[in-house]
């Protein structure tokens, strides 16, 4: 192997005047290095506020990240170890009395509990954050991601364990960026509970009590009053008190059958008429809409819709939904989620 | 010299030993519900999984896909039968994730856009463009170890423990893409 071979298997025999190679080699090993410098600077740089990166507990860098940086972390460690003497001094004043979360100000001058929250604090199960109009905060959560609190709402810690981390959205909005496995992450608000499914969303509670889910990526479930709907990426879904939540649906539908659904999900007049629009404005897609309504409406009405889910997914071979067994209906369900 | 057979480290070569006693120790930890131990293996691979995503689509991209190739790892962890090999699983969902991605609609973000501040100047930028693109038509081993060595800045023992292969595998597909790379940069020059 040549010292150009070398260098570029393990950055060593630079050939570059050391005396082991020849003018070829040198040449061949600067052209290396040049393609190094130049495509080096669209190395992978882990995203400051990244959903994955929140998972980290700061861990130790990697070995060739450390050695790039043994020079720097030198000269900085007595300023580091200088802030972490304050940032010590500074939490033993106030230690936090059992399970708790850190806070961040993000803007404005948002409160946890009686305290105006400046930079960090913490939230203590039981306490409240809450950000006016001007402010906004974030939460980290355990190891698993982040929830930013918009202007305007009223946060309380309900619950830290290892198996469940618990919030109660009283009103306004949040953003959650989750990624842990289902279920370990939950938001209460007055008509719902939305479990995460591992995914980023945003919640919010209107005045009248309601909420509304927009889910960016992988999946939400919302529960309530009896209720339960799968929200995937890319859906909503709203809720309205003493209502639970509606059927999902997909952002991009078309507006009458977003206000037809509306009608169906929450009023109880001209049932009929809203069914129709939604039925007849319903594309492939909006089977997830149908699918759920399926199983919510009377017989009557049920006969209609899931005519219509079949005639938009007509079932595949080997799938004998007149069986009615439970086996040929989830496997139809998964048919069906791929067009969603 | 290694087998095609055997996995790279299995001549007992310390670093890597300890990094597979890490990983193994870092997944039984997330399976048995710490999640804090899912960080290590972030830091470690990402890079390699950042420099796979880039051998196949765009910067802005691939930098998205490493969040759902780590999201799809930590729910699909379970399934991981050899944790010693987590690096070859996690490349693989990379793999697959990439090729969802390019069936998917196509992105338009420019590749300066993912390039940090202190980056250089838009004429090299786009050349760094330029040469990725070029080799991304190359074949997909060279192309990968070629990515992870020259933009990633991995060395090949480091490719080969990551990634799952044998130390002379990356050593000829670094040979042979830089050879083919050369070639090709030359012909766009005439």
């Amino acid at each position: 192997m040549s010292a150009e071979d070398d260098y570029l298997f393990d950055k060593k025999g630079d050939g570059d005047g050391d005396g082991d190679g020849d003018g070829d080699a040198a040449a061949n090993v600067r052209e290396v290095r040049e393609l190094e410098k130049l495509l080096g600077s669209a190395r992978y740089v882990a995203p400051a506020t990244s959903r994955v990166d929140r998972v980290k507990p700061a861990p130790a860098q990697p070995q060739r990240i450390r050695q790039a940086r043994g020079r720097a972390a030198l000269l900085l460690a007595p300023l580091a170890l200088a802030a972490a003497v304050l940032l010590f001094l500074a939490l033993r004043e106030k230690p936090p009395s059992g399970p708790s979360l850190a806070v961040t100000r993000v803007e404005g001058a948002p409160r946890v509990d009686t305290r105006a929250l400046e930079g960090r604090g913490r939230l203590a199960v039981g306490g409240w954050l809450e950000t006016d109009q001007t402010s906004r905060a974030e939460i980290e959560l355990a190891q698993i991601g982040r929830v930013t609190v918009e202007p305007g709402s009223r946060v309380r810690l309900v619950a830290m364990a290892p198996n469940e981390q618990r919030l109660e959205l009283e009103r306004g909005v949040i953003e959650a960026h989750v990624i842990a496995v289902p279920r370990l992450f939950v938001v209460d608000t007055p008509g719902a509970r939305a479990t995460d499914l591992g995914c980023a969303y945003r919640l919010q509670v209107v005045p009248e009590g309601g909420t509304m889910l927009h889910v960016t990526s992988g999946a939400v479930e919302l529960a309530g009053e009896g209720r339960q709907s799968h929200v995937p990426a890319g859906a909503a879904c709203e809720t309205r008190p003493r209502r639970g939540p509606g059927c999902p649906y997909f952002e991009d539908a078309t507006e009458p059958f977003k206000t037809a659904l509306r009608s169906v999900n929450f009023e109880t007049e001209r049932q009929p008429e809203a069914l129709a629009t939604v039925l007849t404005t319903s594309r492939v897609r909006d089977t997830l809409t149908l699918w759920q309504l399926v199983w919510r409406v009377d017989a009557e009405a049920r006969q209609r819709v899931l005519a219509r889910v079949l005639e938009l997914v007509p079932p595949p071979p080997g799938i004998d939904l007149v069986s009615g067994s439970p086996a040929a209906f989830k496997s139809y369900q998964d048919h069906l989620s791929k067009q969603w | 010299m290694l087998t095609t057979d055997q996995r790279p480290g299995d001549q007992g070569h310390g670093p890597d030993t300890e990094r597979r006693a890490n990983d193994r120790a870092s997944v039984a930890q997330v399976l048995a519900g710490d999640r804090s131990a899912f960080g290590p293996l972030f830091e470690r691979y990402a890079p390699m999984i950042h420099g796979l995503l880039l051998a196949r689509v765009d910067g802005p991209e691939a930098d998205d896909l490493v969040q759902d190739v780590f999201e799809i790892a930590l729910e699909k962890l379970g399934s991981l039968r050899d944790p010693e090999a987590i690096g070859a699983w996690l490349a693989q969902i990379a793999r697959h994730r990439a090729i969802d991605a390019r069936r998917a609609v196509k992105r338009t973000e420019p590749l300066d856009d993912n390039l940090p501040a202190d980056s250089p100047s838009p004429s090299t930028r786009m050349e760094a463009r330029r040469i990725l693109e070029m080799i991304r038509t190359l074949p997909e081993a060279y192309r990968e170890t070629l990515v992870l060595r020259l933009v990633e800045g991995m060395s090949g023992p480091e490719i080969a423990e990551q990634v799952g292969m044998t130390p002379e595998s990356v050593r000829v597909n670094l040979h042979r893409g830089m050879k083919m790379l050369k070639e090709r940069l030359g012909q766009a020059r005439t």
